[in-house]
């Protein structure tokens, strides 16, 4: 029979003073507020835990504890209380908690000990960047002294000077083996799955099936949290792309501009807000510029084919392209499709719609009124920082310091639309012929069912587009 | 009809969202979250909002139902009406009392066969009914403007509509229910003219041959007699062509009137309430199983909140010492730069300096000094034994210990500095900067490390060697 495991695992983080423990346990646990970091030693002085949970089950138990300071002394201690008896690595252990220097000079010490003599596995912490000294090997042959799997973990792997070739050697020389990559700050998420599958391997039995439920459940948290994210950035720019803004007779053609460029700043920044609140981080974690927004003047094309088809024109033949555009309505394509056919209202709701949105266009267009929307490029600059905003965060480890940066492209100006762009901009452009989409007229939303449908099919497209051409997974 | 339940929990959780997406965070909210985190997201989402609306609010968003029931009464009554005056207007063409029974019958129940017929061919089109939800809401919207009802409310029904997907079959139920009460008042009005007024019901063709008449009568009262009904047989229809003499005209009155009425009824109202009756049930299949949709980021927080993937346990083991010193350092590091490049006999050591060692001394920014002896990097238990018998030798007066800046001084670094300094010569420390980065919490706690290694701070010093030199 496979024994069972009780419930959650308790792994006792430890490690040398500043190599990163709180760090870890904050980018594991997606907590930003979690501990005290700085880089000063001994910032942790307590011992705190933190649960990994799973529909409200506990799986993981995570001991955050104080740093190994004076691990050379520590041994030292813990070999000379040796009263010459032959003593397993716990009795040790234990005799050293009961001696003075444990409540003492080495109080710190005595609660990573404590915890490690408690915990089903330990992970051991080493800032990769640091060099392999002595002091870190003692404090690996106290920790093997709780008779506990070990699983080394190298923080800040992604660092320019980590040196993870000479702690791996070091690490197999204590015999072992499976030592684990990962970095706090510049966050990989396989590498976080890969981190809880090798405790599978490593760990007994029991333990798998709790750990493969985390596994998944991890895994399809951070897939649901990327096609919220897509959905965000959809809304942003479909928001964008309807948005128009009117030149009217008091105001000048600058004020409306200005208008236009506040109000396209102020939905590209509360957007990159609900990012990081999606991802669980704070807006001072958010440092961008500021968004550059090129405007132009809307105009109707009204013998484009897309703006016919779109209010239900259907312009076929190129014969009668834009020629007879009053006999063309087709009733089947603007909106009345279904119940229509077999509802009285729905005929007459539709094409009064269609009609109504078109004579309002065509007004416009005839009687001269203007409108200013957002340029195509500024579009094309919102998608193109959203997903650099949305790549950060991927890659972003909770224990990160530093705010995201936004840069600015390099040239506006020279803006090549890529395929992924394309993309992007075909959807877009229904919205650009949607107004009211950007806007609530008086009392509802107009038309949000269209509106919705709009958002998911850019939600896929932006969830295909990140992964195919900006790998962001 | 009541509404159903299930879209209305939805409705009432659009109308948190919207709510909340003003920023609004009703009271005890947080506490009704903590109490619901044993459920799955989805139903923990519905009961939150459960919870957090009172009854009055709760009311309020059955008012649109309320609006809209109103409309289709209101409409159903005017088709009714509708379909009893086209009855009234295709009998009123009927001359000399002989009414062509075919001729009607079309009159009656073709537009309607159409319009079934499309109906069948749409209804699995997906998406279809898109569209045309912007008109259900304009005249809701309109209806709510007359009646000055809650406009949040209304947008909570409308968002939870739009997102549901379903459309097809509420404009389905819709468009039903109307031609039922259309053909209702068509059977209900033939039946009075019938009752009321007497016609001889006759057929003609002129190019078609008769037997098809006979056969199509025949036909249409296969289903009706099942019923026992009396119907014209083959040799009834025979004698019913125009120019015929029937031998009993009341009879045949009779039996074509009654065939008249059950064809309305069989193949105009039965499949129109039959398809109904299937709108309805897939409508409130559709609607049973709305849920919120957690792609979208609100309620993916909600669910993260709600279905928490971490739980935080708090301090377990707590620390002590409650309180730490902090010190104030003023020293000149310049000062003890110049300090350190005049000193002679001079016996360099490490202190977990890493690098080669013994370093160049252009390497560690001490081109001037002219060391007598180098000592060991103190990087592991014998080489700091090594170092502190070393540092025990009385000819050494200055010992210069190295160490990278960057690392931080633990307490067996300051131990290590304190044991030395107890030694006769006097102790130096001098940190080697690599990195021009944020620096002055680290050189605070260098600086630190040394007052509680009773080393004076005159005695520390720091060399940038990195890139620019920003140590002052």
């Amino acid at each position: 029979m496979e024994p069972k495991a009780n419930l959650p695992l308790n792994i006792a983080v430890v490690g040398h003073t500043n190599v990163g423990k709180t760090s870890l346990i904050r980018t594991l646990t997606r907590r930003n507020s979690f501990g005290d970091v700085s880089s000063s030693p001994g910032t942790t002085r307590h011992v705190e835990s933190q649960v990994l949970m799973v529909t409200g089950q506990k799986i993981v138990r995570l001991l955050d504890t104080p740093g190994f300071e004076d691990s050379i002394g520590l041994f030292d201690t813990i070999e000379t209380l040796d009263d010459g008896r032959e003593k397993l690595g716990i009795d040790r252990l234990a005799l050293f908690l009961q001696s003075k220097e444990a409540a003492s000079s080495f109080s710190q010490e005595a609660k990573v000990i404590r915890q490690l003599l408690e915990c089903d596995v330990a992970f051991y912490v080493i800032d990769a960047r640091e060099p392999v000294l002595g002091k870190y090997q003692d404090e690996l042959r106290i920790i093997s002294l709780a008779a506990k799997p070990i699983f080394p973990l190298l923080n800040f792997v992604a660092s320019d000077n980590s040196r993870v070739d000479q702690w791996t050697k070091l690490l197999k020389a204590l015999n072992l083996h499976t030592s684990m990559q990962f970095d706090s700050v510049a966050y990989d998420f396989f590498a976080e799955q890969q981190l809880y599958k090798k405790m599978q391997t490593m760990l007994a039995v029991g333990w798998q099936q709790p750990l493969e439920l985390l596994i998944n459940h991890r895994l399809e948290a951070w897939q649901d949290l990327l096609i919220a994210a897509a959905n965000r950035v959809a809304t942003l720019l479909i928001d964008t792309a309807s948005y128009r803004q009117a030149i009217t007779k008091d105001t000048s053609l600058a004020s409306s501009a200005k208008q236009l460029q506040q109000t396209i700043r102020k939905k590209e920044n509360t957007a990159a807000l609900d990012l990081l609140a999606l991802f669980k981080f704070q807006s001072d974690d958010y440092g961008a510029n500021l968004l550059p927004v090129s405007e132009n003047s809307w105009k109707l094309d009204l013998f484009d084919p897309k703006t016919l088809k779109l209010f239900g024109i259907k312009a076929t033949s190129t014969a009668a392209k834009g020629a007879v555009i009053g006999l063309g309505i087709d009733m089947a394509v603007g909106g009345v499709s279904l119940g229509a056919a077999a509802a009285l209202g729905a005929l007459l709701g539709g094409l009064w719609q269609t009609g109504k949105q078109f004579g309002r266009e065509a007004i416009a267009y005839v009687s001269g009124e203007r409108y200013l929307c957002a340029e195509d490029n500024t579009l094309i600059l919102i998608w193109r920082r959203s997903t650099s905003l949305t790549s950060a965060l991927r890659h972003r480890g909770h224990a990160a310091q530093k705010p995201v940066m936004i840069a600015k492209p390099q040239s506006e100006a020279n803006t090549e639309e890529t395929t992924a762009d394309q993309q992007v901009m075909l959807s877009l452009k229904i919205a650009r012929n949607h107004p009211q989409w950007s806007k609530r007229q008086g009392l509802v939303e107009f038309a949000p069912t269209a509106k919705q449908r709009c958002i998911a099919a850019l939600t896929t497209i932006i969830i295909a587009q990140w992964r195919e051409t900006y790998n962001i997974q | 009809m009541s509404i159903n339940k299930q879209l209305m929990r939805l409705i009432q959780c659009e109308y948190l969202r919207l709510e909340e997406e003003t920023g609004v965070i009703r009271a005890g909210s947080k506490e009704i979250e903590r109490q619901l985190q044993q459920l799955p997201a989805e139903q923990a989402i519905v009961e939150r909002a459960n919870r957090l609306l009172s009854i009055t609010e709760k009311n309020s968003l059955q008012a649109p139902s309320r609006h809209y029931r109103q409309l289709s009464i209101a409409l159903l009554g005017f088709f009714g009406i509708l379909g009893g005056l086209a009855t009234v207007e295709v009998f009123s063409g009927v001359e000399q009392a002989s009414a062509n029974f075919f001729w009607i019958l079309l009159a009656l129940l073709g537009v309607n066969a159409i319009s079934m017929f499309i109906w069948l061919l749409l209804i699995g089109w997906p998406n279809s009914a898109d569209q045309n939800d912007s008109w259900l809401m304009s005249i809701q919207a309109w209806l709510s403007r007359k009646s000055s009802q809650d406009t949040s409310a209304l947008r909570a029904w409308q968002q939870a509509i739009s997102t549901t997907g379903g459309q097809q079959w509420h404009l389905s139920v819709i468009s039903h229910g109307l031609w039922l009460a259309f053909l209702s008042g068509t059977l209900v009005m033939a039946w009075l003219l019938l009752s009321m007024r007497q016609f001889d019901f006759v057929w003609e063709t002129t190019i078609l041959s008769g037997d098809a008449f006979v056969s199509i009568s025949q036909w249409l009262a296969t289903l009706p007699s099942l019923l026992g009904i009396q119907l014209p047989t083959a040799s009834h229809v025979m004698v019913s062509r125009v120019g015929e003499s029937p031998q009993d005209p009341d009879e045949l009155r009779i039996l074509w009137s009654n065939l008249l009425l059950s064809s309305l009824a069989i193949y105009g109202l039965l499949p129109r309430a039959v398809a109904l009756l299937f709108a309805i049930f897939a409508r409130r299949h559709h609607w049973n199983n709305v849920l919120p949709d957690v792609s979208t980021p609100y309620y993916y927080q909600l669910k993260m909140r709600l279905s928490p993937d971490t739980v935080a346990e708090g301090i377990v083991d707590d620390d002590a010492e409650t309180c730490h010193q902090t010190h104030n350092f003023s020293a000149s590091n310049t000062a003890t730069i110049a300090k350190l490049q005049q000193l002679d006999d001079v016996c360099l050591a490490g202190l977990e300096y890493d690098g080669e060692w013994p370093p160049a001394l252009s390497a560690i920014g001490l081109d001037d000094l002219a060391p007598i002896m180098f000592s060991v990097n103190a990087i592991d238990r014998s080489s700091r034994e090594q170092l502190l018998s070393e540092a025990g030798n009385n000819s050494i007066r200055n010992i210069v210990l190295i160490a990278r800046f960057e690392a931080a001084p633990d307490r067996g670094i300051i131990r290590l500095i304190r044991q030395l300094n107890s030694k006769p010569a006097t102790l130096w420390l001098l940190l080697i900067q690599h990195r021009s980065q944020q620096t002055s919490q680290q050189w605070h706690d260098w600086l630190s490390a040394a007052t509680d290694a009773q080393l004076p701070q005159q005695q520390v010093g720091r060399l940038n060697i990195g890139i620019g030199n920003d140590g002052a």
